[in-house]
C-alpha cells in the first residue's frame, strides 16, 4: 500500500534531489526512489511466461469465466505441450490458478487504467478537480469490467476467499492508491489514509452496483460513482469544517481561561 | 554433537579412500558441493561431510541404498513421522501434471532416482483421477537396481499392470541417461534424490537435455531451514535421533549418518535455484517453494 507506483512525469526529480544532496556532502534526502527505477515499477512483467500464458488466458474469461479452462485454451492456443500447467499450477506464492488468473486481470486491468492516465491525449487531462478526476478514473476502470461482467462474480468469489483476502486488498488498495496519486492527492496527514480507504470503498460497492445494473452504458453505475464520490469529497469538507470550527472554540477556551486568570 | 563416533563399515568397504578422509566436526562445518572442489583438488566430493574420491560417490551412495532398499519406506515413515507422505501428495498435487481433456498429445513422465515408485504412482493416479489421463507413459529411472526392484515389485500388485505397458523401469545414471533420448520427456521429477548425485550440475544438465520445450523439471528435496531457533532443533534432532532411529530399525546406523549429513551438505534454496538457471531452465518468481519451515522445498524449472 505504501509503495510508490511509477510517476513517470516526475521522474527525475527525486535522482536530482539525491544528486544535490551528494554535492553539498550531505545526504540530504533518500538515495531510493521507485518512481526512478521504472523497472521495478512494472505491474505486470510482460516477459515471464506465466504472464504470457495468464495474459493470452485473460481472453477467454468471456467464454470460461474465471476457471482454469482458460490456461487450458490458453496453452493450446500458444502451442505448448499440457507439461506447462505445472509452472502456473506450482507457483510458489502458493495460489491456486484460478487465482493467479483473478489477480493477473485486476493486475492488467490496472495497468490499463494507468497507460489510459498517462497517455497525454486522454481526457482525463481536461479535469482539473481531484475528485472529479477520482470519479472518471473509478468510472474508467469500471468500464474495463464490461466484456466480463456476467463472469465477474466468479472472479470475485476467487478474491474473498479468505486465505486470498490479503492478496486481494493489496491488488484493491494498490488501485486506490493509483487513483488517488494520479488524481493530485497531496495530503501528508491521516487524510492520506481515509482517502485510499474511501476510494477502496467506493471502488468495491460501485462493482458490486454494476453486477446488478441492467441500465444502457451502466448510466445508472456511474451515476452512483459520481454521487459517492461527491458524498466523500463532502464528508471531506464537513471533517475540515468541523476540525477547524474544533479549534476555533479550543483557542477561545484557552483565552477565555487566560483572560479570567489576568483579572485575578 | 557427539555422534560422529561409531563403526564407519562404510568407509572400510573401500580401503583406499579411509586415508583421504577428512573429518569435519560440528553441525556448522563448511560447505561443499558436489562439482565443488573442497580442497583444491578436482577430483573429490563429499560424502556426507567426508570428502571422498569422486568416481568411489557412486558406489558408496549405491551401498547406501542398497542396504535400506528393503526397510526404506519403513524408515521414511518413522524419521519423518509420516511428514514425508504428505509433502509427496502435495508435491504431487501442485505439479497438476496430466493430458488435458481435448489433448492431442499424452505426456512423457520420467521420475528419476524413483527406486520405490511412489512418486511415479501418485502422478499417473492424479493424471487419471482428475484429468481421466489414461495415455500417458511413465519411466522410472534410478541408479540402484536394489531400489528399482522394490519398485518393480510393487508395481506388480499396482492397477498400472494391465498390460499396457505404461510404466518402464530403467536403470539409469541420472547424470548421464543414455537411454533416454533428447528432447523426449514432459515431466522429469526427482524426489529426495538428487542430493546424492555426484556432480548436481550435470544432473540438472541432463534433465534439461531430456526434456521437451515446454516441458518441466521439479525437484522435491531437503533444504535448509531459515528460522535459526527451528533449525537448531530440527539440527539436534537429525543428528541426534536419525541415526539412532537407524540402528534400532534397520540395524543401520552407517547409513542413516550419511543420510542426515548429506542434507546438510546439499545447497541452500537460493543456490539451488541458481544452479537451476544455469542449466538453462526459466524457473518462475522466487524459484521455490518451502515445506515444513524449509525442511524440504519444491523446485521448479521449465525449459522453454
Amino acid at each position: 500500500m505504501l509503495k510508490t507506483p511509477f510517476r513517470g512525469f516526475q521522474a527525475f526529480r527525486g535522482g536530482q534531489l539525491a544528486l544535490n544532496g551528494l554535492k553539498n556532502g550531505v545526504i540530504s534526502t533518500r538515495l531510493y526512489h521507485s518512481r526512478d527505477h521504472p523497472s521495478s515499477n512494472k505491474i505486470v512483467d510482460p516477459k515471464s511466461v506465466e504472464s504470457v500464458l495468464l495474459t493470452k488466458a485473460l481472453e477467454y474469461i468471456p467464454q470460461y469465466g474465471f476457471s482454469n479452462a482458460c490456461i487450458t485454451q490458453a496453452i493450446r492456443e500458444l502451442d505448448y505441450p499440457d507439461s506447462i500447467h505445472s509452472a502456473i499450477s506450482t507457483n510458489p506464492s502458493g495460489n491456486s490458478p484460478e487465482f493467479q488468473l483473478t489477480l493477473h486481470w485486476l493486475k492488467t486491468q490496472r495497468q490499463k487504467l494507468e497507460q489510459h492516465i498517462l497517455d497525454p491525449n486522454s481526457e482525463y487531462h481536461k479535469i482539473t478537480d481531484e475528485y472529479e478526476r477520482v470519479s472518471y478514473a473509478i468510472k474508467k476502470r469500471l468500464e474495463f469490467n464490461e466484456p466480463v461482467v456476467g463472469r465477474l462474480v466468479g472472479g470475485i468469489s476467487q478474491l474473498v476467499v479468505p486465505y486470498n483476502i490479503p492478496q486481494s486488498l493489496e491488488e484493491l488498495h494498490n488501485l486506490s492508491d493509483d487513483i488517488a496519486f494520479y488524481a493530485g492527492d497531496m495530503s501528508h496527514d491521516f487524510a492520506w489514509y481515509s482517502k485510499r480507504v474511501g476510494f477502496s470503498s467506493i471502488y468495491v460497492s460501485s462493482e458490486l452496483y454494476m453486477l446488478q445494473d441492467s441500465s444502457d452504458g451502466y448510466r445508472r453505475t456511474k451515476n452512483f460513482v459520481d454521487e459517492k464520490v461527491l458524498g466523500l469529497k463532502g464528508l471531506g469538507s464537513a471533517y475540515n469544517d468541523i476540525e477547524e470550527w474544533g479549534i476555533f472554540n479550543a483557542i477561545s477556551l484557552v483565552n477565555m481561561i487566560k483572560s479570567q486568570l489576568v483579572r485575578g | 554433537m557427539s555422534l560422529r563416533s561409531g563403526p564407519r563399515t562404510l568407509a572400510r568397504a573401500n580401503g583406499s579412500i579411509f586415508g583421504t578422509i577428512r573429518r569435519i566436526s560440528g553441525i556448522n562445518a563448511v560447505r561443499t558441493y558436489a562439482n565443488g572442489t573442497s580442497n583444491g583438488k578436482e577430483d573429490t566430493t563429499h560424502f556426507g561431510y567426508k570428502t571422498v574420491k569422486k568416481e568411489d560417490k557412486e558406489k558408496l551412495v549405491g551401498d547406501v541404498f542398497s542396504s535400506v532398499a528393503s526397510s526404506y519406506d519403513v524408515m521414511n515413515d518413522a524419521m519423518s513421522l509420516g511428514i514425508h507422505r504428505l509433502w509427496k501428495s502435495h508435491f504431487i498435487n501442485r505439479l497438476d501434471a496430466g493430458m488435458r481433456p481435448g489433448s492431442n498429445r499424452a505426456l512423457d513422465f520420467l521420475d528419476v532416482a524413483g527406486g520405490t515408485g511412489d512418486i511415479a504412482f501418485g502422478l499417473l493416479e492424479h493424471a487419471q483421477k482428475k484429468y481421466n489421463d489414461t495415455s500417458s507413459t511413465m519411466t522410472v529411472a534410478d541408479i540402484n537396481p536394489d531400489m528399482l526392484r522394490e519398485g518393480e515389485k510393487r508395481y506388480l500388485n499396482t492397477k498400472w499392470n494391465d498390460g499396457s505397458d505404461r510404466v518402464k523401469f530403467l536403470v539409469q545414471n541420472g547424470e548421464i541417461m543414455d537411454q533416454i533420448e533428447d528432447n523426449s520427456k514432459d515431466v522429469y521429477t526427482i524426489a529426495f534424490g538428487i542430493r546424492n548425485f555426484t556432480n548436481i550440475q550435470a544432473g540438472l544438465n541432463t534433465a534439461y537435455r531430456v526434456l521437451r520445450p515446454g516441458g518441466i523439471f521439479a525437484c522435491l528435496e531437503f533444504s535448509q531451514v531459515e528460522n535459526p531457533a527451528l533449525d537448531y532443533i530440527y539440527q539436534a534432532y537429525s543428528f541426534s535421533l536419525l541415526p539412532l532411529m537407524g540402528q534400532l530399525i534397520a540395524d543401520d546406523r552407517e547409513s542413516y549418518q550419511y543420510l542426515v549429513e548429506s542434507i546438510r551438505k546439499f545447497p541452500k534454496q537460493e543456490e539451488f535455484k541458481g544452479m537451476i538457471e544455469k542449466a538453462g531452465f526459466y524457473v518462475p518468481e522466487k524459484g521455490y517453494e518451502n515445506l515444513t519451515f524449509g525442511v524440504a522445498s519444491i523446485h521448479i524449472g521449465v525449459k522453454l
